[in-house]
């Protein structure tokens, strides 16, 4: 991936690729046949490093998630928990079984799937991701908004099996700062 | 000499009801803004309250006396929970019944001249403490909320106004679920 020295700020970017950094405010839905959950969301992203913040409307924090490729730190309810497999240790820890390392190319609209339809403004709209020899997500990106000269998803349904992620990203901020 | 959590009852039973809008601000614990909200809020003591957040994070807690209903429309979900159920777990909730037996469950003090800070005694509420400040004529005008991660989430209101049930319309606190939401009853009967 890009060193630090050369990478655009949101004026130069063509592509989404080139995010390396970012901050959003959103909010994270998980949607199965038993339960839904929601929470307000604060993802702060600097390279591979990701921090979650899950926050209750009152402002209470719900969990906090930090993590790299190959460690991950949860907290949630005045516990902490650390390992090494983050799907796994999400899905212990606070009941959602998020594909953590896929959701933060997912979620500016970055993915290796198979573009099903677009947008009138030729961004993907539904996207087939295959993320294991078992495992296939289907994205839908409801819309996006435009960011200097790229466009950023501001809402997204990823659906497996019985689980739905929806995402929702009121504002982007920091990119590549 | 009345013991600050008298003069804390005295000043909230004074307040028989009141409606303002608010500006809510969340920290983390490195004090940085992880939610930033506006909204409004009316309450009717002893137990009606109508607790309104705008978008873009939209969502609605009220009561009608018997129960309350949050309603997320983000997952177009109600939940439903009894109201006694509430009072004991969201400190909030007591500022709306001044002589609830639920305030034993707290530690009240008085950190300055305007200011009450009420301190959850067990360590199982999510929230440690809130503080409520008043202004001279009576008004609330903030309420912090401090939980068990060191966030913080400040509550700044704004017109505020005092009221009585009368003001409002017979429905105006009975929570009427959405076509095609979702209802999560939590109310062990």
């Amino acid at each position: 991936c890009s060193t630090i020295k050369d990478i655009p700020d949101l004026k130069a970017l063509y592509s989404a690729n080139q995010i390396s950094s970012f901050a959003l405010h959103g909010k994270i839905a998980f949607i199965t046949a038993q339960e839904r959950q929601s929470s307000n969301l604060y993802w702060q992203q600097k390279n591979e490093r990701y921090e979650l913040n899950l926050t209750t409307f009152l402002g209470i924090q719900l969990a906090e998630v930090v993590g790299t490729p190959n460690h991950l730190f949860v907290s949630a309810d005045g516990k902490t928990y650390q390992s090494n497999s983050p799907e796994q240790l999400i899905e212990e820890t606070i009941g959602w079984p998020v594909p953590i390392s896929h959701l933060q190319n997912w979620i500016k609209g970055v993915h290796n799937g198979v573009i099903i339809n677009r947008h009138d403004n030729k961004q993907a709209k539904e996207v087939l991701v295959r993320t294991s020899s078992t495992e296939e997500w289907t994205l839908n990106y409801l819309s996006y908004k435009k960011y200097g000269n790229i466009y950023l998803p501001t809402k997204i349904k990823c659906q497996s099996y019985g689980l739905t992620v929806i995402l929702q990203i009121n504002e982007w901020e920091n990119i590549n700062q | 000499e009345q013991t600050v959590s008298q003069q804390l009852k005295e000043k909230l039973s004074e307040i028989a009801g009141f409606s303002a809008q608010f500006k809510q601000k969340v920290l983390d614990s490195k004090k940085q803004v992880v939610q930033l909200s506006e909204g409004n809020i009316e309450l009717i003591q002893p137990n009606k309250f109508r607790w309104e957040t705008l978008p873009p994070n939209d969502s609605l807690l009220m009561s009608d006396g018997v129960s309350v209903w949050f309603y997320d429309p983000f997952v177009e979900q109600a939940t439903v929970y009894n109201f006694a159920d509430t009072v004991n777990s969201n400190p909030i909730l007591l500022l709306l019944q001044p002589d609830a037996s639920a305030w034993q469950e707290y530690i009240i003090e008085k950190p300055s001249a305007s200011v009450f800070k009420v301190t959850s005694k067990s360590q199982r509420n999510q929230i440690e403490y809130i503080e409520i400040s008043f202004t001279q004529d009576n008004a609330v005008e903030w309420l912090t909320i401090k939980d068990r991660q060191q966030q913080t989430s400040h509550y700044q209101f704004f017109q505020f106004k005092q009221t009585q049930l009368s003001d409002f319309g017979k429905e105006y606190f009975v929570f009427k679920l959405p076509e095609g939401a979702d209802l999560d009853d939590q109310r062990q009967q």
